[in-house]
């Protein structure tokens, strides 16, 4: 497989920008500076998020294997899918 | 490839509950699996008992590969994405 | 402007460059606070002045995306125009004289900080271990006589071991490659990884992941040496982003209470 570089942003419109990356530089360990309204942005935060994000998607219309009749479908065809917006990948 | 497909979206579907049970089993059997080789290396098994882990996991293995197919989910689907956590089944 | 009041800081830069040109985070109009030859690129924030308001939004990825790119703008721009300490997200005062506070506390670190920064611009490089998903490479061990069973788990622990030499490689290249960039560097920061949780693109497991402080005037000199590295170490994928405004290289001791 051939090594992949990808061509360097450069100076360009900031909705170019990759995501990922700017959250890894915008984000880190909290703030540089504490303000006197002190925050902290924690990676503890983001793995809360991603959870939250994986368990509330189990999709609610899917029935529970413990409820309802056990001849019912667990497995319905999804909606045309929604591809997530550009930025984010 | 029988049965209907899932579509993997976080943004609408979501991960399906037939997704998220086969991602665990496939955790649970690669976790087996790697038990398995451990013994293995430690040579504390007989021949006879590595046959039978071995058999096992073969079957198992078979196994997921049907129950995937059935519901047309490729490994890749089943490599859950926990975020900062990485993904379930690793790299 | 709701809740209390508050000002998002973006930046530090000399006093007498040029105030950016546009917005700041939700379309606020930016300005300075200047003390001592140090001006603070601000913007009002009052949504964020009640404690957990900041943390709370910033729980929506859609909101921490606008959120960050608004920031970021700002940083870019006052990038652009000359010397520039990038602040983080979420740095808040209450006041134009807690600003001030900032800037006359932190002056020599943000005095020295700039002169680090002047002219230099950071580059992003990350390595990833290219892996095979094939899971049929194994080769050795011809298994006609081997029961099944026993075939089976042999052939997963040559494919297991095949993967852990792999990678046990590629964590060596990787080293490589960052010796050979660090050399060329100002400077060499390990770069946190909080963006994980959006990653969607790799090849393979991350085995290296820098920023790299480098001359401004330097930049094509880099990234022909990173496509050497590329072309050395086939077993990594390298992946270049910036020029970004050099956010891992400015760092302050002891934040607290301001």
């Amino acid at each position: 497989m051939t090594p992949a570089i990808a061509d360097p942003v450069g100076h360009h419109p900031v909705q170019r920008v990759p995501l990922v990356d700017l959250l890894d530089r915008v984000l880190g360990k909290g703030v540089v500076v504490s303000g006197d309204l002190s925050i902290c942005i924690a990676d503890v935060e983001l793995v809360r998020l991603s959870l939250r994000l994986l368990l509330s998607s189990i999709r609610a219309d899917v029935p529970g294997v413990f409820s309802g009749p056990a001849a019912q479908p667990v497995l319905e065809p999804a909606a045309a899918p929604a591809r997530l917006p550009e930025g984010s990948r | 490839m029988s049965g209907a497909r899932l579509e993997l979206d976080r943004e609408s579907a979501g991960v399906g509950l037939v997704t998220l049970v086969l991602a665990l089993v496939e955790l649970l059997r690669q976790l087996m699996e790697r038990q398995a080789l451990r013994r293995l290396e430690l040579g504390d098994l007989t021949p006879e008992q590595i046959e039978e882990v071995g058999a096992t996991l073969l079957a198992l293995e078979q196994r997921m590969t049907e129950l995937r197919d059935h519901f047309g989910l490729t490994p890749e689907d089943l490599n859950l994405d926990l975020g900062p956590l990485g993904p379930l089944l690793g790299d | 402007m709701t809740g209390e009041p508050a000002l998002w800081v973006y930046a530090v830069t000399p006093t007498g460059s040029a105030l950016p040109s546009g917005c700041g985070v939700d379309g606020e109009a930016l300005r300075r606070v200047a003390h001592a030859g140090l001006a603070a690129v601000v913007s009002a924030a009052g949504w964020a002045g009640r404690p957990g308001v900041l943390e709370q939004e910033l729980r929506d990825p859609k909101r921490l995306e606008t959120v960050a790119r608004a920031h970021h703008e700002v940083v870019e721009a006052c990038f652009r125009s000359g010397p520039t300490v990038p602040f983080r997200l979420g740095t808040l005062y209450r006041s134009d004289e807690g600003v001030r506070d900032l800037l006359a506390q932190r002056r020599e670190e943000l005095a020295t900080a700039l002169t680090m920064v002047a002219g230099r611009v950071e580059w992003g490089v990350q390595a990833y271990a290219v892996t095979s998903h094939d899971p049929s490479t194994a080769t050795d061990e011809p298994n006609d006589t081997a029961p099944p069973g026993t075939a089976y788990l042999l052939r997963r622990r040559s494919q297991r071991m095949a993967r852990e030499r792999a990678e046990r490689s590629a964590w060596e290249a990787a080293s490589q490659v960052d010796a050979a960039l660090t050399a060329v560097a100002v400077a060499a920061r390990s770069q946190s990884s909080v963006g994980a949780a959006w990653r969607r693109d790799t090849v393979g497991t991350q085995v290296l992941n820098m920023s790299y402080l480098v001359e401004e005037a330097a930049g094509d000199q880099f990234r022909t040496i990173v496509g050497q590295l590329a072309r050395r170490y086939p077993g990594l994928a390298l992946r270049v982003t910036g020029p970004w405004p050099a956010y891992s290289f400015v760092e302050f001791k002891g934040g607290g209470e301001g």
